[in-house]
Order: C-alpha cells, then sequence, then structure tokens
C-alpha cells in the first residue's frame, strides 16, 4: 500500500469500503512464501485518511484468532477495556472511557448496534480473517454516525481482486467441550467475485475456577455456561464496467447460550437462557464519474430477534427488531486538492415487544456534510457537520474541526488537532420500556478535543516502523443513567444524570521486518484513561466503575518458513466496581502463545495449529464474580485449496 | 493455578482486628447491595462513641456476605442473616460475627421468623410454601404449603401471618395467608389489597398490614388493622395519585406506626384518619429503609452505584447523624 501523500490522487477516499475495489487494499497473510512475507512488513497498520486517530487491526491477529469474538481481538490489541461475562456470554466494550451504548458498530456502513440498549453483544460478532475492521476512537466517529461518543468501530467486507479463487476448512476443537468448523470459498470469475463463509461454533464452557465466596475456597467446575452459534455469510461484488460496482452482503446467524449465574448467588444451571437471531442484508451501487464525482446508494434490512427465559422467575421474554437503511451518498475531487462529501441517511426502526406498551417506529434521518482541502503537502484542513432528526427527539448541529500536519511533506509523520461535538439519541428502551421507560429523555451531548501524531517508516523494504500517539480529553452532559423512581423505589427510570469527563493519552507502536524466509511482526499498545463525574463527585475524582486507567497489549509473532510462533499478552489495570471506589477487581496479566506448521499436498495447503491460552494459568475476572477460563488450549486444523 | 485475583475486594478494609459487639449501644445495618454484584454488606453503628464499623462479616470471616442481604435477626447469642440472592443464611455470633454456620439450599429466601418452640419459620420468593427450620441444627424440617409466594412474616398469639406480596407466577398477591403455628397448617386467607409489603404489633395485639397496591398502582393502597383471628377491624385507603406505602413499623412502646411513604410518616395507633403531613420530610433524599426503635433510623441508597447514608433522629424528628453506610442500605438491627 501506498503511504506517500503525493502517490494517491485522492488520498482520502480510498480507506472506504466503498471505495476499495478501485484502491485494494493489500493484506498480509501467514503463509511462508517470500513474497507473502513481504507484503506483511509493508502493509499500512493505519487507514491511509485523514482519520486523525484510526485503527486498523491488524490482519495477522485475525488470521490468527479468526475463531475468537470481535471483543476478543480487540481486548488483545487494542486500547479497550471488555466487559466480558464469560466464555460464549455476553460481552460489551468500554472506549475511552464511556460506556457500551456510547460505542458505535457499523457493518459495510449499516449500524447494527441493538435499538433496544442501544450496545452491542461484542460476543454475537464473529471475525472473518477477510474483514477489514477499523477502531474509531473518539471524534472520528462522526463520519459514520452519531452517537459514538467514545468512537465507533466499523466491519468492512472488501472484493479481494488480486486474489485467486480459493476453498477453505477448518476444524477445531479444545478445552471445556468447544468445537468448530468452517468453510469458505471465494470465486472470481471476470468482474465478479462472490464470497461464501460459515462457521459452527459451541462450547460447554465447564472450566474450574476457585470459589472463594464459600467459608472454605474450593475449586468448583462452572455449570450452565454452555453455547452453541452457527453463522452463513455471502458477499457479490460486481464491477459492472471501470466506473460501476454493485456490492450485496448477506448475513445471518443463531445463537443460544445459558446463562451462567454469578458464584456469588446461588447456583441454578440452565434456569437462565438466551436466543438471538440475527439477519442482514445490503445491496449498494456505486459510480465514479469521469470528472472526479462519485454516487453512492445503499439500502440495507437489518432483523434481531432475542428471547431471554428465566424458568425459576417465569420470565419468557422477546424482542422483536426490524430496521431499514437507505444511505445516499456524494462526493467530489477537485485538482486544488479539495473534497467535499455528502451523505443523507434514512432510519427507521420497527419493535415488537409485550414490554414496551405498543408497537414502536422510529424514523431517524441524518445529513452529513465534509469538506477536507489539502494545503500543498504540508496541512489537511478538514471540517464537517452531521444533523440529526430523530422522531420526539431534538439534535443539536454536530461539527466536527481538524487540522494535520505534515512536516516532512509525506504521510510518514503526521500531527493532528481536531475538535467534535458528538451527540446520541436515547435507546428505545430508555423511552418506552414498561415500567420505567422516559419518553422525556434527552440526547447525551459530548464535546471532544483531540490532538496526536503519527509516524510510519519503511526501510530498505524490509522493515515497517509505525508510532501513534493520541491525546483526548471529552465531556459529555445529561449521560443517561437508569435511577430509583422517586416514589417507588423498586421501579428504576433513566434521566439525564450525569456529567463526565474523560481524558486520556493512547500509544500505538508496531514494528515488522523481513529477511530471507523469516518475518517478524510485534506491536505493543498502551492507554492511560480517567474518567469521572464532574459533579457529585465530593470525595475529588473518582474513577467511574469498570474503566481501568491502565491498560496494555503485546503481541509478537514470527514466521519462519513452515512455522510460526505467536505470543501475546494482555495487561488490564485494577477496576473499581461501584461509583466510591470501596470495591474493586485486581489487575490481571494473561498471556497466550500458539504455534502453526503449514505444508502441502499438491494443491492442498494444510496447517496445523495449536494455541495455548492463559498460559500460566491466572485466575481472573473481568466483572465481579463472574469467573473465567485458567490454561486452555486449542487445536486446529485448516485446508486450503488454491486450484 | 495461581490465584492473582479475588473478587470485588474492599478498597480500604478498615478493620482487620476482630470486633465485639457485645454490651454496645449501637444498630446493625443490613446493606442489601446489587442484584447480582455480591457486594451485601453489614455494617454497625455505636450510639456512643459515633463509630461506624464496616463489612463486619468480611471482616470477621475473610468473604464475602454475598448477593442481597435481605434480613436480619437477632436471637440470643446469635444473629441470623438471610442473603437472598445467594440463597443462602449466614448463622454468626452476635458478639463478633464470626461464622457459625451457613444454610443453604433455597432458592431465593426472603424473611425468618423465630418461633417459640426452637423453630423458625422461612419464606421464599420462588416458592409457593414456607420453610420450617429447627433453629438448634439449622435443618429444614418440613415445607408449609400456601399455594402463594410468601413475604413478611410475622406472629399474633399461635398464629402465623405470611403477607403474599409477589405476584411471580401468576401468584395471587393481594392475601394474607394465616398459619397455625403449633399445627404447622394453613388456617385460613384474608383478601386485602394488592402487595402486602409489612406488618407490625401493636400493644392490644392487633395486626397493622401496609398494602402499596400494586406495582403498576392498580389498586388504591391501603393499611389494614386486624386481630389474631385474622378479621378485618379497621382500613386506611390513601390518597392521591401514585403514592406507594412501605416499610410499615412501630416504636418501642407499641402505640405509633411509622411508614414510609416518599417521606416518613407517624400515626397514632389510635387516630381514625391516614396522616396528611410528613413526619419527617425527604427533602429529595430517597428514603429505601426505616426502623422505629428509640431512635427513627432511615437509609438512604444515593443512585444505588456508591455506598448509601443512614440518618440517626430523635422520636420527635430532630436530625442527630448522618454517617456513611455501604451499598443499599436497606435495614437495621438493634443491638439488644
Amino acid at each position: 500500500m501506498s503511504t506517500g501523500l503525493c502517490q494517491n490522487s485522492s488520498p482520502n477516499f480510498s480507506a472506504y469500503s466503498d471505495s476499495s475495489h478501485i484502491y485494494p487494499l493489500i493484506h498480509s497473510n501467514l503463509y511462508p512464501d517470500t513474497i507473502k512475507l513481504k507484503s506483511i512488513t509493508v502493509s499500512a497498520k493505519y487507514p491511509d485518511v485523514s482519520y486523525f486517530s484510526a485503527y486498523r487491526i491488524p490482519k495477522i491477529e485475525m488470521e490468527v484468532h479468526e475463531e475468537r469474538t470481535l471483543g476478543e481481538i480487540l481486548q488483545r490489541v487494542a486500547p479497550i477495556y471488555l466487559k466480558d461475562y464469560g466464555p460464549g456470554n455476553t460481552s460489551t466494550i468500554t472506549l475511552r472511557g464511556t460506556n457500551a451504548a456510547q460505542t458505535q458498530i457499523y457493518w459495510n456502513g449499516i449500524p447494527i448496534n441493538a435499538a433496544g440498549t442501544g450496545q452491542t453483544d461484542f460476543s454475537t460478532i464473529p471475525v472473518m480473517s477477510e474483514d477489514e475492521i477499523l477502531l474509531l476512537p473518539g471524534l472520528v466517529s462522526l463520519e459514520k454516525g452519531s452517537g459514538g461518543l467514545g468512537g465507533s468501530i466499523e466491519i468492512n467486507n472488501n472484493p479481494s481482486w488480486n486474489d485467486n479463487n480459493r476453498y477453505e476448512a477448518k476444524i477445531e476443537t479444545g478445552s471445556f467441550g468447544y468445537q468448530s468448523y468452517g468453510g469458505k470459498a471465494a470465486i472470481k470469475h471476470k468482474n465478479l467475485q462472490t464470497k461464501f463463509y460459515t462457521r459452527y461454533q459451541s462450547a460447554d464452557n465447564d472450566f474450574e475456577y476457585i470459589n472463594n465466596m464459600l467459608a472454605e475456597p474450593k475449586k468448583e467446575k462452572r455449570l450452565g455456561a454452555s453455547n452453541h452459534q452457527w453463522l452463513v455469510g455471502e458477499d457479490f461484488y460486481l464491477n459492472a464496467d471501470s466506473l460501476n460496482a454493485i456490492e450485496i452482503h448477506l448475513f445471518t446467524q443463531s445463537l443460544n447460550r445459558d446463562i451462567p449465574s454469578p458464584i456469588s448467588t446461588v447456583q441454578l444451571p440452565e434456569n437462565e437462557q438466551m436466543k438471538l437471531d440475527d439477519a442482514r442484508i445490503m445491496a449498494s451501487w456505486r459510480h465514479q464519474s469521469k470528472n472526479q464525482i462519485r454516487l453512492g446508494l445503499k439500502s440495507a434490512w437489518t432483523y434481531n430477534f432475542m428471547n431471554y427465559q428465566n424458568k425459576l422467575a417465569a420470565i419468557n421474554s422477546t424482542y422483536t427488531m426490524h430496521q431499514g437503511f437507505l444511505i445516499i451518498n456524494a462526493s467530489k475531487y477537485w485538482e486544488n486538492n479539495t473534497h467535499l462529501e455528502s451523505e443523507i441517511r434514512f432510519q427507521s426502526q420497527m419493535a415488537r415487544t409485550a414490554n414496551y406498551a405498543d408497537n414502536i417506529t422510529r424514523n431517524i434521518s441524518s445529513l452529513w456534510i465534509k469538506l477536507n482541502h489539502h494545503l500543498g503537502s504540508f496541512a489537511n484542513l478538514y471540517a464537517g457537520m452531521r444533523k440529526e432528526i430523530a422522531e420526539s427527539t431534538s439534535t443539536p448541529l454536530l461539527p466536527v474541526i481538524g487540522t494535520e500536519l505534515f512536516p516532512m511533506a509525506t504521510k510518514n509523520l503526521a500531527f493532528y488537532l481536531a475538535y467534535a461535538k458528538n451527540s446520541r439519541i436515547p435507546a428505545l428502551n430508555d423511552l418506552y420500556w414498561v415500567p420505567g421507560g422516559n419518553p422525556n429523555l434527552k440526547p447525551e451531548i459530548s464535546h471532544h478535543l483531540e490532538s496526536g501524531l503519527r509516524f510510519r517508516q519503511n526501510l530498505l523494504n524490509r522493515i515497517s516502523i509505525g508510532l501513534q500517539a493520541n491525546a483526548y480529553s471529552s465531556r459529555i452532559k445529561d449521560w443517561i443513567a437508569w435511577m430509583p423512581d422517586s416514589v417507588m423505589i423498586s421501579i428504576w427510570e433513566p434521566i439525564n444524570l450525569k456529567h463526565v469527563k474523560a481524558s486520556g493519552i493512547e500509544i500505538l507502536i508496531d514494528i515488522g521486518c523481513t529477511w530471507s524466509k523469516t518475518s517478524l511482526n510485534s506491536r505493543l499498545s498502551y492507554a492511560f484513561n480517567i474518567t469521572n463525574e464532574n459533579e457529585d463527585d465530593p470525595q475529588g475524582r473518582l474513577q467511574l466503575p469498570y474503566t481501568p486507567q491502565h491498560i496494555g497489549n503485546f503481541s509478537f509473532y514470527l514466521v519462519h518458513r513452515s512455522f510460526s510462533f505467536m505470543y501475546s499478552m494482555n495487561y488490564t489495570g485494577k477496576r473499581f466496581t461501584n461509583y466510591d471506589e470501596s470495591h474493586f477487581l485486581k489487575p490481571y496479566l494473561l498471556q497466550d502463545t500458539g504455534l502453526d506448521y503449514i505444508f502441502s499436498i499438491k494443491k492442498l495447503e494444510i496447517k496445523l495449529t495449536l494455541k495455548i491460552n492463559n498460559l500460566f494459568n491466572i485466575q481472573w475476572e473481568n466483572i465481579a464474580y463472574q469467573p473465567m477460563p485458567g490454561r486452555y488450549f486449542h487445536l486446529g486444523f485448516t485446508f486450503l485449496l488454491n486450484p | 493455578m495461581f490465584i492473582s485475583a479475588c473478587s470485588n475486594e474492599p478498597e480500604n478494609p478498615e478493620n482487620t482486628s476482630e470486633n465485639n459487639f457485645s454490651g454496645r449501644r449501637g444498630f446493625f445495618i443490613i446493606n442489601e447491595g446489587l442484584f447480582q454484584q455480591g457486594n451485601a454488606s453489614i455494617d454497625f453503628y455505636d450510639l456512643d462513641t459515633k463509630e461506624v464499623i464496616h463489612d463486619v462479616f468480611f471482616t470477621a470471616n475473610q468473604r464475602p456476605l454475598g448477593d442481597v442481604a435481605q434480613s436480619l435477626n437477632k436471637v440470643g447469642n446469635k444473629i441470623w442473616i438471610v442473603v437472598n440472592n445467594s440463597g443462602k443464611i449466614e448463622i454468626v455470633k452476635s458478639k463478633n460475627f464470626e461464622s457459625i454456620m451457613t444454610l443453604t439450599g433455597f432458592a431465593s429466601p426472603r424473611y425468618l421468623l423465630f418461633h417459640k418452640n426452637g423453630k423458625a419459620y422461612l419464606s421464599d420468593l420462588y416458592k409457593e410454601s414456607l420453610y420450617v427450620i429447627d433453629t438448634l441444627t439449622g435443618q429444614t424440617i418440613k415445607e408449609i404449603s400456601t399455594g402463594k409466594s410468601c413475604e413478611y412474616l410475622i406472629e399474633a398469639g399461635s398464629h402465623i401471618f405470611a403477607l403474599n406480596w409477589s405476584s411471580l407466577n401468576d401468584s395471587l398477591n393481594n392475601t394474607l395467608t394465616i398459619i397455625d403455628g403449633l399445627a404447622d397448617s394453613v388456617v385460613k386467607s384474608v383478601i386485602l389489597t394488592k402487595e402486602p409489603n409489612s406488618a407490625a404489633i401493636d400493644k392490644n395485639g392487633h395486626i397493622w398490614i401496609l398494602c402499596s397496591g400494586g406495582f403498576f398502582f392498580e389498586e388504591t393502597p391501603a393499611l389494614y388493622c386486624m386481630n389474631p383471628q385474622g378479621e378485618i377491624l379497621k382500613k386506611f385507603e390513601f390518597s392521591g395519585n401514585q403514592t406507594y406505602p412501605t416499610r410499615l413499623c412501630i416504636n418501642p412502646s407499641h402505640d405509633t406506626l411509622f411508614y414510609l411513604n416518599k417521606d416518613v410518616y407517624r400515626m397514632g395507633i389510635m387516630e381514625n384518619d391516614l396522616p396528611q403531613l410528613p413526619f419527617i420530610q425527604s427533602n429529595n433524599k430517597n428514603f429505601y429503609g426505616l426502623n422505629a426503635g428509640n431512635f427513627i433510623l432511615l437509609s438512604d441508597p444515593l443512585d444505588y452505584q456508591q455506598n448509601g447514608n443512614v440518618y440517626v433522629y430523635s422520636r420527635k424528628g430532630q436530625l442527630l447523624s448522618t454517617f456513611q453506610a455501604g451499598m443499599v442500605p436497606s435495614g437495621f438491627q438493634w443491638n439488644e
């Protein structure tokens, strides 16, 4: 991938999935091939775009840990905190000190947060190594939509026109009854490409842990924590001609899980169960005219079904959500390095549940305009504005403004400074849940200020060094929190209660090098965050619960001929579990390792994988009283056919 | 397995040495904690020294109490703590909270009532029966089928009054089940108003029962006065929209009732109307727990996300002291 500013006539376009078939991204992989190894070292780690602090999840990470969920992969490489209720169970993320509803997730440009809670359960989002995953912390999330007060995450399916047809089957087994079966096919014919993928996973998750709630702490086995999930997806890409492209993406999955109780409560295995069904379809058309105008039309439908059962409490609750989207965008690039982009989005939500008084339909529309102008090769000015109109909720204009400076007149070194205002409209449960829903809620409003630097240098076409450092400060007012009703304390209702301020720094370093038939990739990330309430904080600056001040990751990949070795560690600092810092969970350091061996039989490539997770058998918890597994193993076989 | 993490440790455990509550004038505070967060605790407040001793169970036993402390009974030199969502009863020494025994096997235990002849009745949210427990061995002797989930229990004469508060499993939640405490059998059921939540006995032996009217304000809340045979003597209906009275209790001379209805209200047992004016105004506090002993004790869980406050008032309603308790303080037990 080019990293030089002058080598791409419209650098600000190229990170969009919409345009990536025109400027295809070259991704790395792990095959023991000198040419392929080279591609590992030179592949860019950051989107080639004015995304300020954006961070692309490394391809190698997704290839090695493809069986893991999006949350688990992000936790390994990105400055986020994963609130994980245990293997196969609910997990949400904390990004820059914000809550789970304040991170927006986009699938091919379509927001997929649960409309009811506003949150995303990251354990339900699978990762395919072909995906492109971008983490957009802070103000840059406004590019795709509002609501990402902490930031947003993009999952994009992209074509790979340079690859040959390939077929892949994968079998994995592991500790605690883990099994996974998957298959993929990528077929290309002239200007048409299709990618198919499917996967089935199940696990008993019956690991041992030490129950220190007992008078005599002892080992116990986790019960009632099993889960199984299957998914199917298909992507179609058609380059109708040099100026028109069509994409269709289909995805469906079904997930069943037992919900284990915290160990502080009475253990009732299989008492609580959840079933989740998701389906989504998206079709898009893009047109690029010869006079540097681009037009895009995107339409999507998403479906979510959730059933929760608690046998003892006689709860059988269902929630059905249909959402429709229509997105129209247009952009123009001028020869004087000015880029104007606009987008109109219509979204319709239809919720059906007995937990609301009526069937709910909510329409949301939004308008986005962005202007980007390069001042020679040394500076880039950026300004945007979003306006969102949601039924019965008034939202303000949301501006973003920033500048990037390139002192070396290339993109190898960039400094940036930016400001944005963002807002999040209340989720449907906040407005309509019975009892407690509050239709008078205001949207949460945030102000962000952010600055940082990016540095990337390739040496001798063999060594790549990257550094990204960000500092941010944000203020969020009218933070929505559920509180007991003033009359009837047993009923809780959401109110615009808190004013929260968050600030911190993030540092990301990656180094890659290649020599002969060996390549090495390593990356280090560290995040420091202080998040506390502006008011009602008589004791001073108290860190919000489940918001660690320190998070660090390190990973190391060594590929030599047919062997590859992986090592990674994740440090998560102390987390308070309530607002007055009276209780906390201890920090933990997790270390994983793994080994791959690849060999070929004619056109069939076979990869054997062994992974050891939680190498030092640490007892740790992400959520109080939700035990996590000690050391465990995964053994995998991958069969790849390149006819 | 390396043990590098322990669930939800207190940040600053104040008391590492053994406590001794024998002969101390004060009260225990039940800090309910948050559902599924395992942060229930018991505090002690010394009226003479004004000292607050936090988390006395953890200090004595070096383990958390559990998930949602529902109620606490002091019987002789033992204290029985019902830990609702942990499905257990912790029995500790009243002098220092050292664990004696843990009774398990319950689904969602709520309230205990100690009977004269060595047995205790236990209500359980998820059971349509009452457990009968041998107080010496801790063994469950039998279950009395009530046909409805039971909540608060009170004894009047030889009868046990079990309030049917929960509508779980479509159970009727507007009744009172009367049980013969000698035969351990149901005598009869009396229809009241939805959600009978608390009860008290006055100096005349009359039973007062407070009904909040239902989770969705389906019925008008009411206060009943009954005789030990279960006959309704008086009924007082609350006026105004969306009132939700709870926590009925009585003073030590058993002649004045107190309850919460956002504010604190006081009513003599001979009065013919409900009080119109509050005895203690909440002034934006979320009063949650109430006890009317020699002092009026009130708790405020604030936003339920941090340690709550306890307020000590004189019998005339004058605020005497305020201090911080644990997570969601909800009840009190005098150290008598």
